[in-house]
């Protein structure tokens, strides 16, 4: 199944031009949350943590996670109207960064195009690389939305 | 995710601690000894003498290494579950150096050391809340980055964004920004250490007080004077970071009061809770070990079992030392930027040459036990 797979961030770039693209090629739109599993390894710098408290961070990551995941879908959802979409959240895993997943789930659903924001605002993804990694192992175009310049 | 169950969690651990205790044993086997017996620059061993090279800061650069250049930037899989177990080599290291002290000689430094930290703590916290308002950050990014920079560092940014409801983004900005200037001064330090010939106690009451994350100041101790024996640069440093370490429930308390003042919603707030939910268990461990140590369980100077144990020991800090190189990702270091970097720069800059001075003036070159 071939169609434009729109990475959710907290931006929101991607949304209107996402929408726009689909439109444009004649393809069904999804849109992709992908859950941030890398902080395990991201704090692994804390060696004299007492367990409670890297549970305790562990568990305030998690509800981040899920609150970011009812507002992306909410904000994906109002935006696409009447048009016909789809929504699918799936994790990274803890040594994947943000945009492997996408990469992978690009290619597990045929997207023939992904559309992404210039920098992708979600999880670690600012601190490992952004989008250069996805637009390098993607495997179909990537659009990618910046910010709008001012005049 | 997948349950291995005990058996297959032990098979996945092996692949990555073989490695790092490999890397290490090659590096005290083969690389130390080749290194003190070269020739560079006219000088037998210059490579040691001179740029302070031992297989503890070896550990950590060979363990950068893996990461950023052999791994591509990501521990992979295989080596993941092995590189994981740093956490505890290095609780468990600083368990054992609990064996290091007595309670009366921990009773004769105790008191600088609590009065030297708990300066430096709060001063660096209250600096941090200036610079941070007068730049215009986010008040809990503000309380994260006084954490991170008053405490020990990781540990501390991990303990407080929950309490300050931190946005994550701005955690790993904060964790991003400490990295790099402890693994700066983690390198840097020895040689200032030695270029100002500081004995073990005033070098491990510098670091122990001036440098921002843990880990780094245990390693730093190691690369100063690799020697784990009472009167040395990490026993001294250790005190340093414990009396830290236990600090951290009560700065949490600290930072998330100030916090919460000025919020409409506020929270309620208890030290019970807080010393319930993040103090660190392991650091009874150590002192439990000085208790033993005092009453003599484990051995008088000098005995087999101590000598045993302090070989074990330079062993476990070597194994985790290669992990916490490989935990350094400089991609991600090299993201930091903005005005946390400011500040964190400003702050870490500050603590660590006002502690500098403090300990040159202040504390003798004679040690305290």
């Amino acid at each position: 199944m071939s169609g434009v797979l729109v990475v959710l961030d907290e931006s929101g770039r991607a949304i209107a031009e996402g929408l726009r693209l689909a439109r444009e090629r004649g393809e069904s739109v999804t849109g992709l949350f992908v859950y941030e599993r890398g902080w395990n390894v991201y704090i692994g710098h804390d060696w004299l943590l007492g367990s409670n408290a890297r549970a305790t961070f562990m568990e305030y990551i998690e509800e981040h996670e899920q609150a970011a995941e009812a507002d992306l879908r909410a904000r994906f959802l109002a935006a696409a109207g009447d048009t016909p979409v789809t929504f699918t959240a799936i994790c990274c895993d803890d040594l994947e960064h943000l945009t492997d997943a996408v990469i992978r789930e690009a290619r597990e659903s045929g997207a023939s195009l992904i559309v992404c924001a210039d920098p992708l605002v979600r999880g670690l993804s600012q601190r490992r690389g952004g989008t250069a990694a996805l637009v390098r192992g993607a495997p179909c175009p990537v659009a990618l939305v910046g910010q709008a310049l001012a005049a | 995710m997948e349950d291995k169950g005990v058996f297959g969690k032990i098979i996945a651990i092996l692949p990555g601690l073989a490695l790092m205790v490999g890397t290490l044993w090659v590096l005290r086997t083969w690389v130390e000894p080749w290194m003190a017996n070269t020739v560079l620059f006219g000088q037998k061993g210059w490579l040691v003498k001179v740029l302070s090279l031992n297989y503890i800061l070896l550990a950590i650069i060979v363990g950068m290494l893996y990461r950023n250049l052999l791994f591509g930037g990501k521990i992979p899989a295989w080596a993941e579950e092995g590189f994981r177990t740093t956490r505890l080599f290095i609780k468990a290291g600083v368990i054992m150096l609990g064996s290091l002290y007595t309670i009366q000689s921990l009773a004769k430094v105790g008191g600088i050391a609590i009065l030297l930290i708990m300066t430096f703590v709060f001063g660096t916290i209250f600096f941090v809340m200036f610079l941070g308002r007068l730049m215009g950050m986010d008040r809990s990014l503000i309380g994260v980055m006084a954490a991170a920079c008053g405490v020990c560092g990781v540990s501390a940014a991990v303990a407080t964004s929950p309490a300050v409801k931190a946005k994550p983004s701005d955690v790993a900005l904060v964790i991003a920004t400490i990295l790099g200037f402890g693994i700066m001064t983690m390198f840097v330090s020895p040689f200032v250490g030695k270029a100002l010939q500081m004995s073990d106690y005033q070098f491990g009451a510098w670091v122990g007080t001036g440098i921002l994350n843990s880990g780094q100041v245990l390693a730093t101790c190691l690369a100063f004077n690799p020697t784990i024996a009472p009167g040395t640069a990490v026993a001294y440093g250790e005190i340093w970071n414990v009396v830290r370490v236990i600090s951290i429930p009560f700065v949490v308390f600290f930072i998330t009061m100030w916090f919460w003042r000025a919020e409409a919603q506020a929270e309620h707030l208890s030290l019970a809770g807080i010393l319930k939910d993040k103090f660190p268990i392991f650091v009874i461990g150590f002192f439990g070990m000085t208790f033993l140590s005092s009453v003599g369980a484990i051995g008088a100077e000098g005995s087999n079992t101590l000598h045993l144990m302090r070989d074990v020991m330079s062993w476990i800090f070597g194994i985790g030392l290669v992990g916490q190189g490989a935990y350094i990702d400089i991609r991600e270091i090299k993201t930091a930027g903005g005005k946390p970097l400011k500040v964190g720069l400003a702050a870490g800059c500050l603590k660590y040459v006002v502690a500098l001075l403090v300990v040159m003036f202040f504390v003798s070159k004679e040690s305290s036990f």
